[in-house]
């Protein structure tokens, strides 16, 4: 079943980089008959997300042959590690390449709703992408810091870990007010940033003073 | 009262619709093109000496009649402005 979704997911990968290329080629064609700088946005925009696509597939690929999911833990270990940076990577020229294809259509002339679609639109594709990509890293600060918490048991230790969960919530909180357009849950976000913000200052001030004493 | 926008024309699409007229009739008058593209008769004269210049039309004479034609070349590029208007219409690129 797991080798069946992943060489799914592994096929998906590489046909979606394909498509990428093919679209940003064609802006690329675009750009070099017309001229129209716009082509520009949209051309280094799919390429981006090409170039994504295409390390997280040559990543799959390169485990799927090399390393299969089976094994001991150490060659484990290495292979999410690996994954980890090509997702990393992944998701940065993606985000960067969204973000770019939008600048495209926010510079486009003399249309009747620019202003109407872009504006909202660019924020949106900034605050989603990269809420959703540090809720998955405040997640895993989240598990490090509970890994470390249930090794020593100290209060520092615990004051971390209420910390990232509080970041990791205002994250995973600001992502849903954003789809949502939900005002209280974007404040409730906020308000649990700031009190994760206070339990580091916390944290600081214990520190400081056991350096006192 | 409310001016009326107009949208000017590329240079490119220009010489699109003047290939674009070419090709319908196979082989074209100047006055058929002057209506067809939609030109004064000095700026039309201008976009054909580039597209003779550059290889996509043919000029030839007959009765004292200048006939344009288009070349291999004329319709791959004009094969080539499409593809890339379908694709830019898409994206709501203006070319």
């Amino acid at each position: 079943m797991l080798r069946t979704f992943y060489l799914f997911n592994m096929f998906m990968d590489w046909l979606s980089a394909i498509i990428f290329f093919a679209v940003g080629y064609l802006a690329y064609r675009g750009l070099k008959l017309t001229k129209a700088k716009i082509f520009l946005f949209h051309t280094s925009g799919f390429m981006l997300q090409f170039l994504g696509l295409l390390t997280h597939g040559i990543v799959m690929l390169t485990v799927f042959l090399y390393y299969p999911l089976t094994g001991t833990f150490p060659k484990l270990k290495l292979v999410f590690l690996v994954f980890s940076i090509a997702k990393m990577v992944y998701y940065i020229l993606t985000a960067v390449g969204y973000l770019i294809i939008a600048l495209g259509y926010a510079l486009r002339k003399s249309e009747k709703y620019r202003i109407l679609s872009t504006a909202p639109i660019l924020p949106l594709i900034l605050n989603t992408n990269f809420e959703a990509f540090n809720s998955a890293l405040t997640l895993v600060l989240v598990l490090e810091a509970a890994a470390v918490y249930l090794e020593n048991r100290e209060r520092g230790s615990l004051k971390i870990l209420m910390a990232f969960i509080l970041m990791f919530i205002s994250h995973a909180l600001s992502l849903i007010a954003i789809i949502g357009t939900l005002e209280l849950i974007f404040i409730a976000a906020r308000i649990s940033r700031y009190v994760g913000a206070i339990l580091f200052l916390m944290f600081l001030r214990g520190v400081l003073r056991r350096v006192e004493g | 009262m409310k001016a009326r926008r107009v949208e000017r024309r590329s240079q490119i699409k220009i010489i699109a619709d003047i290939l674009d007229a070419i090709v319908k009739v196979g082989d074209a008058r100047v006055t058929y093109i002057l209506t067809a593209a939609n030109l004064s008769y000095d700026r039309l004269q201008r976009y054909l000496n580039l597209l003779l210049r550059q290889g996509l039309i043919l000029e030839r004479v007959e009765n004292d009649v200048k006939i344009y034609s288009i070349t291999k070349k004329g319709l791959d590029f004009l094969r080539e402005f499409k593809r890339i208007e379908e694709f830019a219409k898409a994206f709501g690129i203006p070319v």
